[in-house]
């Protein structure tokens, strides 16, 4: 049985990133980041390059750390925690994912920029009709001698941290000339024509766009990967985010359960703390065991995608959907546990719900995961094969 | 050893498991752990599967080896386990095994170890545990059953109830009040009674699956010798928490709805060969995808747990599955349930005890499904309520 307690690093990555959460990220502080018009902290963001957050997942010869899933998602917890807004999953692992993966001739100088702070990333990967699957993608890329290069027609819907980017990686169908369709990666710049961002104010306080892409033309050099390579990076990449946001879940339960277990220690009502009524003992008592479930299965998720085994992506479906729904129980149990005032902005309570709608309309919500499980798990073997 | 010595090990341990049983699980024994309707097998298939393990030194995986005890890892245990649910093996009955001899090693006189011990390994004493009484369930504490000091005897005086297998025991523990004025748990005694002592009788108790595995035992004026206390007197709450806590923490709830689950999916394969497609009917694919991601969950924290991660939590936590397990348990029962449709209507009894190869009304891996359902209504009652464990868990936990 793999141990899944911490290395000394990880201690220290994760004391590192309690201790600038906790001193730099009240919820006070949180508010007027959220109201400023980035909607995120550049000083937040400079500090996660000075203390070595973002090289994390990059390879130490590329001037990273070598970590896996099992750092990032130390990282991710405190996210959740705190509700940062800071675009970590989109530059980090979306799209820092994606260039790591690929063989693109800039990926040295890109992977620089983005651990110094400087590249911020986006990541267009769900369709219009808001699926993200293979085989489901409609955006589609030409090839085209005009153009000496591809032309990209479609539209992508919730793209985080889409006007930060510097660079917007797209997940699209490519037909080469006389080719059957096949799945593509590209890097698109800001500055590419005909390309539109309509973009807005997420539930959540963050900021995110739909991109249309009406012949929009693409140099050669933009493309990061095709056919079954671009497949395979897609679903890396996709398992991490699904690991990241499980772990953000987990964080966001633990604060949960800690303010609302305060909270009913210091309301009174009847003349007794509501932390005495059994009632409000068993909901708190339901919410910890939702928590510790999604823990473990993120964590045995990780530790699977960081050990390669094959059931890894089924793996990281399941602590998705988990987390998910425990995050959305956790969250609206705390809000009936506070009573009235826990269904107003004034209280962060409800900002974690709104966090956890957000992450599921992403890259898709409860019912997709389970579908991604149901695809990718051999359920006639439930229970463990015999 | 270093981690992955320590895999290849584990990896060559489940090969040695799985060949035995492939080697001993007869046809009729493999039918009979299938289809258990309780976490208990049928009294004759509990026994022979018994004795094959004390033969081959396997009965007590966690007691230690100079005890015959198997002396195995907590991760060897699970496998085990893990390994028996998946091949339908029955289960030893736990009362001896599980439950009093973790306590006698523990609590026990050097005369209770060496002449007990044996005799649950080998079979020969068959034990109950008489705990709960009419008036006492998860409150036990409040328990009123009479030990009286009689020169060198004590003189029982009440009634057990709930207590599994009684009709089948010779020997029974009980907790008996011997100190009437003081904090209830301060004056809880830990006795062992032999069944055929004169005004000791068993009473059986049928259940909503019309089957007896629970008892009512009365005692009236039966007179015990003083060497049968176990530790030392008024002893007894802190001997039952200890063992409370070996009831919870002993069981593998992940291993056991994976062999729930494994029926599941035979069964289904059964109603395809007749025409019923369960797995392209997507309720039922989406009610079983769910159940499953629980259980890996819940595998997850098993394991966790196992592996020291929660630290000095440990017994709370025990609570924190037991909870989990026992609910799970029953929402796997009904997708098995609802499965079977309307060949859960019958009455089958017959058709599951040790031995039977008649007709069965729908597939033979059914016949247990609606009894089991039943019965198992109990798992959330039983050991402390779900209710109870909640309070666990909201004081010692959360601390509220």
């Amino acid at each position: 049985m793999a141990s899944i307690r911490l290395t000394q690093e990880q201690n220290l990555l994760k004391d590192s990133v309690q201790r600038l959460f906790g001193d730099l990220y009240s919820f006070e502080e949180r508010r007027k980041i959220v109201q400023s018009p980035a909607a995120f902290s550049e000083d937040i963001w400079a500090r996660a390059a000075a203390l070595g957050w973002l090289p994390i997942p990059f390879d130490e010869d590329e001037g990273g750390l070598g970590g896996g899933v099992v750092d990032l998602n130390i990282l991710f917890e405190q996210i959740g925690r705190s509700l940062a807004v800071e675009p970590f999953l989109e530059t980090l692992v979306a799209a820092g994912g994606v260039i790591r993966r690929s063989t693109h001739e800039r990926r040295a100088e890109w992977i620089d920029a983005l651990i110094a702070g400087r590249l911020h990333g986006a990541f267009a990967c769900m369709e219009a009709h808001g699926r993200c699957e293979p085989d489901e993608i409609q955006t589609l890329a030409t090839e085209n001698d005009a153009a000496d290069g591809y032309v990209l027609s479609g539209r992508k819907i919730n793209v985080g941290n889409a006007e930060q980017a510097d660079l917007i990686v797209v997940w699209s169908l490519l037909r080469r000339k006389g080719g059957r369709d096949k799945a593509a990666l590209f890097a698109v710049t800001p500055d590419a024509a005909k390309m539109k961002l309509d973009a807005y104010t997420t539930i959540d306080g963050r900021r995110a766009a739909s991109i249309e892409f009406d012949q929009t033309p693409l140099a050669r050099s933009c493309l990061l990967a095709e056919g079954s390579a671009a497949t395979r990076i897609f679903q890396e990449v996709f398992s991490d985010i699904s690991l990241a946001l499980s772990a953000e879940q987990v964080g966001a339960i633990d604060a949960l359960i800690e303010k609302t277990a305060d909270f009913a220690r210091g309301r009174r009502q009847f003349g007794s703390p509501l932390s005495k009524f059994q009632a409000i003992q068993h909901m708190l008592a339901d919410m910890t065991i939702q928590a510790e479930l999604a823990r473990s299965l993120t964590h045995a998720a990780a530790r699977a995608a960081h050990d390669g085994d094959p059931d890894a992506p089924a793996l990281a479906a399941a602590a998705r959907a988990k987390s998910d729904a425990a995050g959305r129980f956790v969250a609206e149990t705390a809000i009936q546990i506070h009573g009235a005032i826990g269904t107003t902005q004034e209280l962060s309570i409800g900002h974690y719900l709104k966090r956890n709608l957000a992450s599921g309309c992403q890259f898709g919500g409860y019912r997709d995961f389970i579908g991604r499980f149901i695809a990718q798990y051999p359920l006639e073997n439930c229970g463990g094969a015999p | 050893m270093t981690a992955s010595a320590m895999e290849t090990a584990d990896a060559a341990f489940r090969q040695q498991v799985k060949a035995f049983l492939d080697e001993k699980l007869t046809p009729d024994l493999r039918r009979a752990g299938k289809m258990m309707s309780s976490i208990f097998s049928d009294f004759d298939s509990a026994m022979i599967w018994h004795r094959i393990l004390f033969e081959k030194g396997w009965i007590a995986p966690a007691w230690p080896v100079e005890f015959g005890g198997a002396g195995w890892t907590p991760a060897q245990r699970v496998i085990f386990q893990e390994e028996c649910a998946l091949a339908g093996a029955p289960s030893p009955l736990p009362m001896g095994i599980q439950m009093l001899g973790p306590i006698l090693i523990r609590y026990g006189s050097a005369e209770q170890k060496k002449t007990l011990l044996p005799r649950i390994l080998s079979g020969e004493d068959v034990w109950c545990q008489g705990y709960s009484e009419p008036g006492a369930g998860s409150d036990l504490a409040s328990l009123r059953m009479k030990a009286q000091i009689d020169g060198d005897a004590f003189i029982l005086n009440g009634s057990k109830i709930w207590t599994s297998f009684a009709h089948h025991s010779n020997w029974i523990f009980c907790l008996v009040r011997t100190e009437p004025d003081v904090k209830p748990q301060a004056g809880i005694s830990f006795i062992l009674v032999e069944l055929d002592r004169p005004g000791v009788r068993v009473e059986p108790i049928v259940s909503l699956d019309g089957e007896v595995e629970q008892c009512e035992v009365f005692f009236d004026d039966v007179r015990v010798p003083r060497e049968n206390l176990v530790g030392a007197l008024n002893q007894g709450w802190e001997i039952a928490k200890y063992l409370l806590e070996h009831e919870r923490g002993g069981y593998s709830y992940f291993a056991a709805i994976g062999k729930q689950l494994n029926q599941i999916s035979e069964l289904a394969s059964e109603y395809a060969a007749d025409g019923y497609r369960a797995f392209d009917d997507p309720v039922f694919v989406r009610e079983l995808a769910e159940a499953e991601i629980d259980r890996l969950a819940l595998k997850a924290l098993e394991e966790r747990i196992l592996d020291g991660a929660v630290g000095e939590d440990a017994g709370v936590f025990a609570s924190l599955v037991k909870v989990i397990g026992s609910e799970l348990g029953q929402r796997v029962d009904k997708i098995a349930l609802s499965l079977l449709g309307p060949d859960a209507m019958p009455v089958q009894n017959g058709s599951l005890s040790f031995g039977y190869n008649g007709f069965v009304r729908g597939p033979d891996s059914g016949a247990n499904i609606a009894n089991r359902y039943l019965n198992n209504r109990a798992s959330t009652i039983y050991g402390g309520t779900a209710q109870i464990q909640r309070n666990i868990i909201a004081k010692q936990l959360l601390r509220l």
